[in-house]
């Protein structure tokens, strides 16, 4: 195989080394150049100042509530998407085609007019607004509104990463379960559960990721209170606009820091993916290689 | 456990499956659905699993309507035609599966499973692959571990669809005999779907050849063969010679119910046609012959019987049936 790559699909050594060039170019330019700079501006005070910007109560806040609504958006979307990806993979409804691309909405509007819509429905004049004002209910400019939309912007990812898993997976293998007498609850656990748990790790890892680095939608309803309803993208934000730059990088190392923990557990999910998908293809491809 | 089936209808949208179905399977019996891809035999045995629903009619399972009885509580063995082995579990767990997810009051202990499983890893002649995954096994090796899984449970029928499908012609064979003789050694009813005749003649008892969502025959192997109910029955079990009459019906004869000779005659008549094409084919000889007005007439015959003839290609033979069916004709995509 590799030979056959080689002599028929590989364009000539120097375009190989141009595109080869490019491609680490822009990587550098836009990836490592800035993750770079993040941690030598976070670093550019010492260490002292370094602990002092992050140790701050205000940042330690901002940290506590990312973590928190990570926290609610992560576990709820693993069930919500669980169990949308077992619906429309496993079963044939009418409507099906709409609950799919409804599951697509958070990636299609913009997180700015996610944020906006929850003003707009329990905002101090919104749809919900009055009622919850007499009852004493606060969720805009609130920690609830907070994990409200970081739940809306990052529902889809579990979802979509398991529905095609489980749609290459097909229903044989529930079947075969049912037959040999196992329950619902068996059959998921046992049968269901296995065959996508690198996926469905790979889905959270992505939901995570967006949970905790959503600025747009949290931006709207977050009313920017400090120490309440600052979350550290939103922290960064505040800090850089008062000139504090060191601080400002100081708590966005922290977010760099919980991107490059994702990345590699992600590398690994993927790879593990790849490896599952690889060996149903074979089952699939092959018919009968040798004798019983 | 005996198992009939009465009545039973089943759409898929506009596409009718299966229409008015109604067959027995006595107990201890293997039986073949027989019949050309999407004739609806597999929509049948998923009926009997319960892993379909009939839109009307019902399935008594040892003279009780199971009906409300969901596909776990049937206690039928299903071998698919995929095998459908769980994937991520090796081949032991997949055999233990069916134990292993009992409730706990009729759960084997752990001991009793693993005898269990071993021996029927000994009884499919794999036990030592017990630690393996399906991917690492051979498409013969999954066929006869999803066997083992499907018996684990101690069903009271085992349904199979198209069990030797997915394999190559020397191993679908070997593995035919092995099921005929574990059959005879457990004597286990049990429904088989396969759209290969020649399998259900060497596996089954009894046949039922369904086409078109309905039964075209229902009979032994010995009645399907020798006396074919319809048109569609007798094309479908191997060569035949169609000698259309009038009012749509047609006469069917088969090429070794075909005598030759050099002169005129015989109990039905005789046509007359030239030797086209000889083959030699094991014990028998196949021939073409041509009638005047170019309509091939295949002929079967024994070596001795040929070298007796002494023919030679080019000659002008008569052509005399021994015995004629007559039917209604056949729809042509049967």
């Amino acid at each position: 195989m590799s030979n056959l790559r080689r002599s028929t699909l590989t364009e000539p050594a120097p375009l190989r080394w141009a595109i080869t060039a490019v491609v680490l170019l822009f990587l550098t330019l836009f990836l490592l150049v800035p993750l770079a700079t993040v941690f030598i501006s976070a670093f550019a005070k010492g260490m002292q100042a370094y602990f002092s910007a992050v140790r701050e109560p205000d940042a330690m806040a901002a940290l506590r509530l990312t973590l928190l609504a990570a926290a609610i958006a992560v576990p709820c979307n693993l069930v919500f998407g669980v169990c949308a990806g077992w619906g429309i993979a496993k079963f044939d409804f009418p409507g099906k085609n709409l609950l799919t691309t409804l599951i697509d909405l958070p990636f299609a509007v913009s997180p700015v007019i996610s944020g906006m819509l929850f003003v707009l429905l329990f905002g101090r004049n919104g749809v919900f607004g009055s009622w919850l004002f007499d009852h004493n209910v606060r969720i805009v400019f609130a920690v609830p509104g907070i994990v409200l939309a970081t739940v809306f912007v990052s529902f889809p990812f579990v979802a979509r990463e398991i529905i095609p898993m489980m749609e290459a997976a097909g229903n044989d293998e529930e079947e075969a379960a049912a037959v040999l007498g196992a329950g619902g609850l068996q059959t998921f656990f046992r049968v269901t559960l296995p065959n996508i748990k690198w996926g469905l790790l790979y889905g959270v890892i992505l939901c995570n990721a967006r949970a905790m680095g959503e600025f747009g939608a949290v931006s709207v309803v977050s009313g920017h209170i400090r120490g309440l309803t600052n979350t550290l993208p939103l922290q960064v934000e505040i800090l850089y606009n008062e000139y504090n730059f060191q601080a400002a990088f100081a708590v966005a190392s922290l977010l760099a820091f919980l991107a490059l923990i994702t990345l590699v557990v992600k590398a690994i999910a993927e790879r593990r993916v790849e490896q599952t998908v690889l060996e149903r293809t074979e089952i699939r491809l092959k018919p009968d290689p040798t004798s019983p | 456990m005996a198992i009939e089936i009465r009545n039973v209808n089943k759409k898929f949208g506009r596409f009718t499956a299966l229409k008015d179905v109604s067959f027995n399977v006595p107990s201890g019996e293997l039986v073949a659905l027989l019949g050309p891809s999407g004739g609806g035999k597999t929509t049948m045995l998923r009926i009997i699993a319960g892993l379909d629903k009939a839109d009307s009619g019902t399935v008594l399972l040892e003279g009780e309507d199971a009906r409300d009885r969901s596909a776990r509580d049937r206690e039928v063995g299903f071998v698919f035609q995929h095998y459908a082995l769980f994937r991520h579990m090796t081949v032991f767990e997949n055999v233990a599966f069916g134990l292993r997810v009992r409730p706990r009051r009729t759960r084997p202990s752990p001991q009793a499973i693993d005898r269990k499983v071993r021996d029927l890893l000994g009884l499919v002649q794999l036990d030592f692959l017990a630690d393996r995954l399906p991917s690492q096994l051979s498409g013969g090796q999954r066929q006869r571990i999803a066997l083992a899984r499907a018996l684990a449970v101690e069903p009271k029928v085992l349904l199979l669809d198209e069990p030797f499908g997915a394999l190559d012609a020397n191993v679908r064979r070997e593995l035919r005999r092995w099921l005929r003789r574990l059959h005879d050694e457990i004597h286990l009813t049990s429904v088989f779907v396969t759209h290969d005749q020649e399998e259900a003649i060497e596996l089954a008892d009894r046949v039922v050849i369904i086409n078109h969502g309905i039964i075209e025959q229902d009979g032994t192997v010995d009645e399907v063969v020798e006396h074919p109910a319809t048109a569609f029955v007798m094309t479908f079990f191997g060569t035949v010679n169609v000698f259309p009459n009038q009012g749509g019906r047609a006469t069917y004869v088969r090429p070794h119910e075909v005598e030759l000779s050099r002169t005129p005659g015989g109990p039905h008549g005789s046509v007359p046609g030239t030797v086209d094409d000889v083959r030699l084919a094991g014990a028998v000889v196949r021939l073409v012959l041509l009638t005047a007005e170019g309509a091939p007439i295949h002929v079967e015959m024994t070596r001795d019987r040929f070298g007796a003839l002494a023919l030679h290609k080019g000659e002008l033979l008569h052509a005399a049936p021994s015995q004629l069916r007559s039917f209604v004709e056949s729809r042509q995509d049967g």
